[in-house]
């Protein structure tokens, strides 16, 4: 779900001394690198321990079995508590699923199959939705925010920047399906599904190579405009911030007066500094898109990770609930370690080293 | 504190402001009147017309049981509007406390308050709520106000405490602390009236958020249940038949980014007008 106009004083710039970039302070780069990544990791694990904890307070897997009529007999109940794990505290159960997901072996699902099996596959299609989108809303939503800057207060920005503040009113489920109501007469024009509406592939077409490229590709296309659309609006009004001000900021004016002209001074001094927040505004934000990329998967009828995330809510399945959210943990820190590495690219400062 | 509100009401920015207020004054006032004029109650079954288009009896069209979608879209409407500001008050409250005692405090409390907020960070919010969402059938819809605002006080509490860190060395607070002020007489009536406005227009966010979010929970199953019904649940049902009775999906969509639409300008033009008066 996407968040209206949150707030770009709630991301930690980097010189500001806060907690988590202390880190920085102390060492090499490589090494500092280093210390955030396993700080990173602790949060993925903390997290996922969270929702574990959760799930396993809040799902009851046997309310099946204890309803039935006639009665399941105590003993059944019992098997049945033991074979899922049920008899153990909560954080020895986490513990045992844990040792398992670190060698990859991530336990059975209420039904009994192997989870590792389709874990991989799912987190694959998750991927292919979510990445492209994902990739091409950062580049779009930077480069509109810098041209927004440029032509701050004109008729066509301001009326960008407002449809950027309607798109972020509209949530994901909608969007997706107005974009189906939008493409649905060009599909019936057509006499042919030229977009897909559901699903990764034409499923029984047998194709091969480009054709089945092809194929992937046009089921690809409205769904990742339903990731990237929010993502946009969402970065370009901070970006639009962050350049505005680095354009009336004095070290621009100072790299005039050394004779730059406008477009090399913001090039080769200001550019920089206006991206610098965005690395920390795209690492602590990606975890609210990712929600929007689960409700996508959903609309789209594509069985990635939020998909199996939202039915094994439903099956009551703790285990499936916490391999997802380890997963999507993993790719927030991820995603939050580049954004670090982009920062040391960014920002000399981070990279010098202090006594 | 009053005069710090009405400061940041003036200067400019304010038509932003003032055209999100109206919008919303006046969804509000549908919501609370409407339902008390419309001729249809919204469970009303009209069994002479399903599934119909707009016409003169029914502006909106009727649903699968010849419901009427505008009295339908009215009553959801208010029960999204009460959990919004219900949750958007609670969770900025939650912020403001934490995040003042944080930046105030500093040192241990600060990293074990921040740590929480790290962790809670990393999970999509409205993911942990659908996972706590089958303890809670047959519970109240306020235990779904409880949950939202619960997980949605973070970034709030993260620019709070932002500012409170940047208060604590404040003349107003040292003069307190050698008056022999004790910590929740210098955060409650010190700090956090100093950050009123900000708490304002944070606190306008996150009705717009919460609104999202239980829309989101709702369209999945997971929010208000039935026989409640909120502009979520309208949505949910009316995707389904998007494509063939569009009205039933429109309708409801329509009143729904309305609301977020009227919220996010108000708190947009509010925002405006602080930095205005910070820059002066």
């Amino acid at each position: 779900m996407t968040v209206v106009g949150h707030d770009e004083r709630a991301v930690p710039l980097p010189d500001n001394g806060s907690r988590a970039w202390a880190g920085w302070r102390a060492g090499r780069t490589g090494v500092r690198l280093a210390a955030r990544l396993s700080g990173w990791l602790a949060l993925c694990l903390a997290a996922t321990f969270l929702t574990y904890t959760l799930a396993s307070l809040s799902f009851d897997p046997l309310a099946e079995l204890r309803t039935t009529q006639p009665p399941t007999p105590q003993a059944v109940l019992d098997a049945r508590a033991a074979a899922l794990g049920l008899d153990r505290p909560i954080p020895l159960r986490f513990l045992r699923w844990l040792s398992g997901a670190l060698v990859g072996d991530f336990g059975i699902t209420v039904t009994g199959n192997d989870i590792s099996d389709e874990v991989w596959r799912r987190a694959g299609t998750s991927l292919r939705l979510f990445a492209p989108g994902s990739v091409l809303a950062v580049v779009l939503g930077v480069a509109f925010g810098i041209w927004g800057a440029f032509r701050a207060r004109r008729v066509s920005e301001r009326l960008s920047m407002f449809g950027a503040l309607v798109l972020l009113a509209i949530p994901v489920f909608v969007l997706g399906t107005v974009l189906k109501l939008l493409w649905l007469p060009v599909n019936n024009a057509a006499g042919a599904e030229l977009l897909p509406f559901s699903g990764e592939t034409t499923p029984g077409a047998d194709l091969t190579g480009w054709a089945a490229l092809g194929d992937q590709a046009r089921h690809l296309v409205l769904p990742t405009i339903t990731v990237a659309l929010p993502q946009i609006a969402f970065y370009s009004r901070y970006q639009r911030a962050a350049m505005l001000e680095v354009l009336h900021s004095d070290f621009l004016r100072a790299a005039r007066a050394r004779g730059l002209r406008r477009g090399q001074a913001v090039l080769r001094h200001g550019l920089r500094m206006a991206l610098i927040p965005m690395t920390a505004l795209v690492a602590f934000s990606f975890g609210l898109h990712l929600a929007g990329g689960v409700f996508t998967e959903r609309i789209f009828g594509w069985h990635g990770l939020g998909d199996w995330l939202l039915q094994s809510i439903r099956e009551q399945d703790a285990m499936v609930v916490a391999t997802t959210t380890l997963l999507m943990a993993v790719l927030v820190v991820v995603v939050g370690w580049i954004a670090d590495l982009v920062l040391v690219v960014l920002d000399p400062r981070v990279r010098r080293v202090r006594p | 504190m009053t005069r710090n509100l009405l400061r940041a009401l003036s200067v400019r920015g304010r038509r932003t402001a003032a055209i999100g207020a109206g919008v919303l004054l006046l969804l509000a006032v549908a919501a609370v009147v409407g339902p008390g004029l419309s001729p249809y109650d919204y469970a009303q079954q009209d069994l002479g017309a399903y599934f119909s288009p707009p016409s003169a009896e029914h502006p909106l069209g009727t649903a699968r049981l010849g419901e009427d979608v505008l009295a339908q879209c009215l009553r959801g409407m208010q029960k999204s509007l009460v959990i919004g500001l219900l949750a958007a008050v609670a969770s900025t409250t939650l912020a403001a406390v934490v995040g003042t005692l944080a930046g105030y405090l500093g040192g241990a409390v600060d990293r074990v308050l921040m740590a929480l907020v790290d962790v809670l960070l990393v999970l999509p919010s409205i993911l942990v709520v659908a996972v706590l969402s089958p303890a809670l059938r047959g519970e109240s819809w306020l235990v779904l106000v409880v949950l939202i605002a619960a997980f949605e006080w973070m970034l709030t509490a993260r620019v709070v405490r932002a500012r409170a860190r940047s208060l604590r060395t404040a003349d107003f607070v040292a003069a307190a602390e050698y008056m022999g002020a004790s910590v929740p007489r210098v955060v409650f009536r010190h700090l956090l009236p100093q950050m009123a406005p900000l708490l304002l227009i944070d606190c306008t966010m996150n009705v717009a958020k919460a609104i999202l979010a239980e829309a989101g929970l709702s369209y999945f199953g997971f929010g208000v249940q039935p026989p409640d019904i909120s502009l979520g649940t309208l949505v949910s049902v009316g995707s389904a038949s998007a494509l063939t009775f569009p009205w039933m999906f429109l309708a409801p969509v329509g009143f729904l980014v309305a609301t977020v639409l009227g919220v996010g300008m108000l708190g947009e033009g509010l925002r405006a007008e602080l930095d205005e008066e910070r820059k002066a």
